[in-house]
């Protein structure tokens, strides 16, 4: 498609307004919950974003010349945009940072994949002085929230953890090219994928358990049986985070269903714990991504954890029109 | 209503067999319709096999069954539930029947439906080749000089033989797979297709 047909049709009133109304929800709440806003520069410089953003996203970042000023980039999530602020901040020394968003994103289309360039997001970052799972919980907990604020009642949120599956990726005993090709399998959920990798490079007890993990998929209690392998994998601290988590949620949200899928990861080599997603029988694509980043700030030269999540305002706005399904994919980060 | 996307033609007969066996009713194909009850709630809808693909991943259909020939070449973003046990043929290399197959001085003339597959295939064993597009009877390419070889299906390799056509290399086995819409695989009820 070229990137005149992928240009945005911009928003007429009705849906201008609910934009503008799903917005004042969602700041309102996170105002609420210690969230302050923040905004974002449109423009980048393009080495720092590249630093600060997952490959797959690097890959579709818009850039400009900007005659002497450097090569530019266009904003394409507003997580890296955030930590590029916030590593200059000397108050994100101390303590954590709780911040929130709104606005546009803009996105190279994906190779012959006919979708908008220009995009609407919200979100949360909650930045800590250090790395770790502390403040998972709490980001979890908001975006459930966020979900209610909006009146997604059939929402479902998915779980995560690279804790799970990337180490049992790093000790595969297989050559480093199959890499690519494992994290497609695993992306994509295929069975057949992943025992063909198998059949070429070899079975071992890392590789049955990515097999046993790939249609997970269902309720926390439902995968228990899974606890021994697990534990023998030495992957059973984030399964107990995952499951802690479940709980809390629940507890808080009873009438939201949670799944679990530590498969699942767009962004391997960006996620370093927790992941989140959330999706909507009236919408194909997740409706809400995000998770525990927390190399992220080191690649900024600021040792800081990170978490967070961004919902996608353009899908939303589909949802409420109940005209799902625009041409696109699950893009997400 | 749920819905599953099925590729028409040579996968249609055998998808709806296998669908019987999970316990769907067999729709009836005597009319023009693409849109066929299936029972058990799910209605089925007949596409060619890269609109499958299409239809899946936008969320226009829940599930799809298609060859895993389509999903090389575009691979949708969906996800690919499993392997099923039809739809057995190959994606390979043929030439005219005493032909030189691999020129040195010119790249080798390749026509398919297939041109990144064929692309990342060919490449793999060093081929210098310029693919030409085309989208159906591909086989003719050869035979009226718009080609020096093709890179297509082969089931029997009849239809290969019967043009003077002949297999010079197999580049990739291919079957049925049943795909998921991202969103949609999360609202299914139970996994019926595992088994």
């Amino acid at each position: 498609m070229s990137a005149a047909g992928a240009l945005s049709p911009g928003l007429w009133t009705a849906d201008a307004a609910r934009l503008r109304r799903m917005e004042r929800a969602l700041l309102e709440l996170w105002a609420g919950e210690g969230y302050a806003e923040v905004v974002p520069p449109l423009l980048l410089p393009a080495a720092p974003v590249r630093a600060a953003s997952p490959e797959a996203l690097a890959s579709r970042t818009l850039r400009l010349d900007a005659n002497g000023e450097g090569p530019l980039a266009l904003r394409a999530d507003f997580t890296a945009g955030v930590a590029l602020m916030a590593a200059r901040r000397l108050e994100c020394l101390d303590g954590p940072q709780r911040l929130c968003y709104e606005g546009t994103v803009a996105r190279r289309p994906a190779a012959d994949r006919p979708e908008e360039i220009e995009t609407f997001q919200a979100g949360c970052e909650r930045l800590s002085p250090l790395a770790g799972p502390e403040g998972d919980e709490e980001v979890a907990l908001l975006a459930a929230g966020s979900l209610a604020a909006l009146g997604i009642g059939d929402a479902v949120l998915e779980l995560g953890h690279w804790g799970l599956v990337g180490p049992l990726m790093e000790r595969l005993p297989w050559p480093e090219a199959a890499r690519e090709e494992l994290e497609q399998a695993l992306n994509r959920k295929s069975r057949s994928a992943l025992e063909s990798l198998v059949g070429r490079h070899g079975e071992c007890a890392e590789a049955r358990l990515l097999v046993r993990l790939l249609h997970l998929g269902g309720r926390p209690e439902a995968v228990e049986s899974l606890a021994a392998d697990l534990g023998a994998a030495g992957v059973l601290g984030a399964w107990r985070e995952l499951r802690s988590l479940a709980a809390a949620l629940e507890k808080a949200f009873p009438g939201l269903p949670v799944r679990l899928d530590p498969t699942d990861v767009r962004h391997w080599s960006y996620y370093t714990g927790l992941t989140l997603k959330a999706f909507s029988r009236r919408h194909p694509f997740a409706l809400l991504s995000g998770g525990r980043y927390d190399s992220l700030y080191p690649a900024l030269a600021r040792p800081f954890g990170a978490c967070g999540f961004a919902l996608h305002l353009d899908r939303l706005l589909e949802v409420e029109r109940g005209r799902p399904s625009g041409p696109g994919t699950e893009g997400g980060g | 209503m749920p819905r599953i996307a099925l590729t028409k033609g040579r996968l249609l007969e055998p998808a709806l067999a296998w669908l019987s066996e999970k316990g769907f009713t067999r729709p009836d194909l005597a009319g023009r319709a693409l849109c066929l009850p299936l029972g058990r709630g799910w209605e089925a809808v007949l596409l060619k096999g890269p609109d499958v693909a299409v239809f899946v991943q936008n969320g226009a259909a829940d599930l799809g069954i298609v060859g895993s020939d389509v999903l090389e070449e575009d691979r949708p973003d969906a996800y690919d539930l499993r392997d099923l046990p039809f739809g057995r043929c190959r994606l390979s290399l043929a030439a005219p029947v005493g032909s030189e197959t691999v020129p040195g001085q010119t790249p080798l003339r390749v026509a398919t439906k297939y041109p990144r597959t064929a692309e990342r295939l060919l490449a793999a064993r060093g081929l210098w080749v310029r693919f030409i597009r085309v989208t159906s009877s591909v086989e003719l390419a050869p035979l009226l000089g718009l080609s020096d070889a093709i890179v297509d299906l082969v089931d029997t390799g009849g239809t290969l033989r019967e043009n003077g056509l002949r297999e010079v290399s197999v580049l990739l086995p291919v079957q049925s797979h049943l795909i998921a819409n991202r969103g949609a695989y999360r609202f299914l009820e139970e996994p019926w297709w595992e088994g």
